[in-house]
């Protein structure tokens, strides 16, 4: 009568015992990753299709004919929006945007204009003109900055379908430059990335 | 042998107890039921008493329904103001749902909490949140990204809101499918399943309220709120014409749909929705001109019923007596009572319109999950009379005793499963007002008897300021912010 029992609790008691050393035994794995390297861990959009997607666009644009005539002889000077977030995620696009941006700075081809840091500017303007600490012959003076010629703008958008265990999304990424005087579109791209997940059929 | 014992009377409670800790003990509503965890809370809410969200349900909000507890926590902070914390818990709850989707098909987690409500009860399958629940989780926390003056993520969120409706909508289809196919297959259908159907049947009328308990016109107008306020009338159009699918009498998504046909030139439907809208003498489709911002009043009212259960004893096929426990709402539904937003001074008086009957939602959730409560229900009774029969087997000496012992555990173990987002509101309304730019004093009293609250809100012009309203008990908390001005939010005016 008591051997089943004896069975049982000793049965449980290797049970709980595996399952407590199972969690507690090794020490964690941290290591140095490609930037380059194709991380598909879900359809989330990543690090890898971030890459992707700036330089896609960057390599595009400065391949583009009348851009590589407009460049030769001067450094236009370009304004880069926010790339607007239409996806179903939280999306640090400022990031997109820096990448995309720190790519075109250093093809030495343009200059940039920098709207994002004007509050700041416009706090050390303040302070030079009117806290009468700076010698006003090296102050900067206001109103002098260069305006943009062209525009850059940028859009991600996604489709997301679902059938069963399959999971499929789509996302488009899509850029325009814009010529700010004539109004004129000069370029436009897109690029599309296509993730496709199955779930597992059996998991823990 | 063997059998025998883990059958017999002195054991099975306690290995059933095991079970129920192996799926996941801490928060469990195995054997407290879900709606008396969760009351206090909503009655310190309902008096006005600001409660530390991160000291609410904190066990619960670890254990396995975390889920759960996490959108009580999540509603509770935004309903005191606290969208910070709202936004925190509702991500907890929003990662959460993703890892359970993610989830293999078949999973030993899963499975683990199926056999223990196999033995037990439903309380012990891991807390999945309704399709309506899922959507109000999108819609809420888009409002706490409305709050922070972060517009782009509060797009995120109703178009995951959006999507959620959509897939809702063709997992119902689905189940619907499996549930027939089901049915047939275990000859549900039959007097005893009948006479359980019948006992559902005083909730038809509060669920007929609704055509299901997805669809959700508040969260594609809060939807057409964002678009617009980003700049993208187009797709603000397309979600107040879904909007108004579902509710097609409320006066103030009827002219936001003819001011959007109108300016985005789409006359066939201009003319098409004036006939069918017919709106009263020459009421003017609202213009916006310069200098004035757009007020839009988002009301909240009460909290959505809870669910009671029904519990009878009733013979096992094997010998020995069982119990039947089930959900149910005893709830006879009424029409929501507006708000009334009035201008002293200026004579102008308006009231809020019904856009969504969260409790007929909730209501109609229950209905549509009865067909899989009642076979779950089946498959535990077959469970459980193996086990009375077994009990009556053995050791002759005990055989009344331990018959009894696992009677009283057959009809102690049975409990409804009362679990459902409780802080979601009874109902929704809305109200919409083009208003010169400057600070408007407005004078808020809800429906009956209810509280009333004066509030200053700030008009900026071409801008839309929401105005959050929220009724609970004698509490009416109110909140406002300019959306799409980096600044974002305007100072919360509301007194409790």
């Amino acid at each position: 009568m008591t051997n089943p029992i004896r069975t049982i609790i000793l049965g449980a008691t290797a049970l709980v015992a595996a399952l407590l050393l199972g969690g507690c035994s090794a020490a964690p794995d941290v290591r140095y990753g490609d930037t380059n390297a194709h991380q598909n861990l879900s359809t989330d959009f990543g690090s890898s299709d971030l890459q992707q997607v700036a330089e896609g666009m960057v390599d595009s644009l400065l391949t583009f004919p009348p851009v590589i005539e407009v460049t030769k002889v001067r450094r236009p000077i370009l304004s880069v929006t926010r790339v607007k977030n239409k996806t179903l995620q939280h999306i640090d696009t400022e990031s997109i945007t820096d990448s995309i941006r720190a790519k075109l700075i250093k093809s030495g081809k343009f200059q940039f204009i920098d709207r994002t840091t004007d509050q700041e500017a416009n706090e050390e303007f303040a302070a030079q003109q009117e806290s009468g600490l700076v010698d006003p012959r090296k102050a900067v003076p206001g109103g002098m900055q260069a305006g943009a010629e062209y525009l850059l703008t940028s859009n991600l958008s996604e489709i997301r379908q679902q059938g069963g265990r399959v999971t499929d999304v789509y996302y488009k990424f899509t850029m325009n430059l814009k010529n700010l005087k004539s109004g004129i579109l000069e370029w436009s791209d897109e690029k599309e990335i296509r993730k496709i997940k199955t779930r597992g059929l059996i998991g823990g | 042998m063997a059998r025998k014992l883990i059958f017999s009377s002195r054991f099975l409670p306690g290995l059933l107890l095991l079970l129920a800790c192996l799926s996941g003990c801490a928060g469990s509503t195995l054997f407290v039921s879900y709606p008396r965890k969760v009351g206090p809370y909503m009655s310190a809410a309902s008096s006005g008493k600001a409660l530390d969200i991160e000291k609410t349900l904190k066990s619960e909000a670890r254990g396995s329904d975390g889920v759960l507890y996490r959108l009580e926590r999540g509603r509770l902070a935004q309903i005191q103001g606290d969208y910070p914390a709202g936004r925190r818990e509702f991500a907890e709850s929003i990662g959460l749902i993703r890892t359970a989707d993610d989830q293999a098909v078949i999973s030993a987690r899963e499975a683990g909490g199926n056999v223990a409500a196999w033995l037990l009860n439903d309380n012990a399958r891991r807390y999945r949140p309704a399709g309506y629940e899922r959507v109000f989780l999108h819609h809420f926390q888009a409002l706490n990204y409305l709050f922070a003056g972060d517009l782009e993520g509060a797009g995120v969120e109703v178009r995951l809101a959006n999507a959620e409706q959509e897939t809702a909508r063709r997992r119902h289809e689905g189940e619907l499918e499996k549930a027939s196919a089901a049915a047939r297959e275990k000859r549900v259908g039959s007097g005893m399943v009948r006479g359980l159907e019948d006992r559902f049947s005083g909730m038809d009328e509060a669920a007929s309220a609704v055509a299901n308990s997805f669809q959700n016109a508040y969260t594609f107008y809060l939807s057409g709120i964002v678009y617009e306020a980003t700049g993208d009338p187009n797709d603000a159009y397309i979600d107040y014409r879904k909007a108004l699918d579902i509710f097609p009498d409320n006066r103030y998504l009827q002219l936001d749909a003819l001011r959007l046909a109108r300016s985005l030139g789409m006359n066939d439907d201009l003319d098409e929705m004036k006939s069918r809208f017919r709106l009263p003498g020459d009421v003017p489709i609202p213009v916006r001109e310069p200098g004035s911002g757009e007020l839009v009043v988002l009301y909240e009212d009460g909290f959505v019923p809870p669910r009671e259960e029904v519990k009878f004893p009733v013979p096992l096929p094997g010998g020995g007596i069982g119990a039947v426990a089930f959900p149910i709402y005893r709830y006879p539904w009424t029409p929501p009572s507006p708000l009334s937003v009035a201008r002293p001074g200026t004579g102008t008086r308006r009231s809020t319109e019904a856009i969504a009957y969260v409790d007929a939602m909730a209501v109609r959730a229950l209905k549509e999950d009865i067909p899989g409560i009642i076979i779950r229900h089946l498959i535990r009774t077959g469970a459980k009379s193996v086990a009375s029969a077994a009990a009556l087997r053995s050791n002759r000496d005990l055989a009344q005793v331990a018959g009894l012992a696992v009677d009283i555990w057959n009809v102690v173990s049975e409990n409804a499963d009362l679990r459902s987002w409780l802080t979601l509101p009874r109902d929704a309304q809305v109200m919409r007002e083009t208003l010169p730019e400057g600070r408007h004093l407005l004078s808020l009293r809800a429906g009956g008897q209810g509280p009333a609250e004066k509030v200053e809100v700030e008009i900026r012009g071409g801008k839309f300021t929401l105005l959050h309203v929220v009724r609970v008990g004698s509490a009416m908390h109110v909140r406002q912010v300019v959306l799409g001005s980096p600044s974002g939010v305007a100072e919360g005016t509301g007194r409790e």
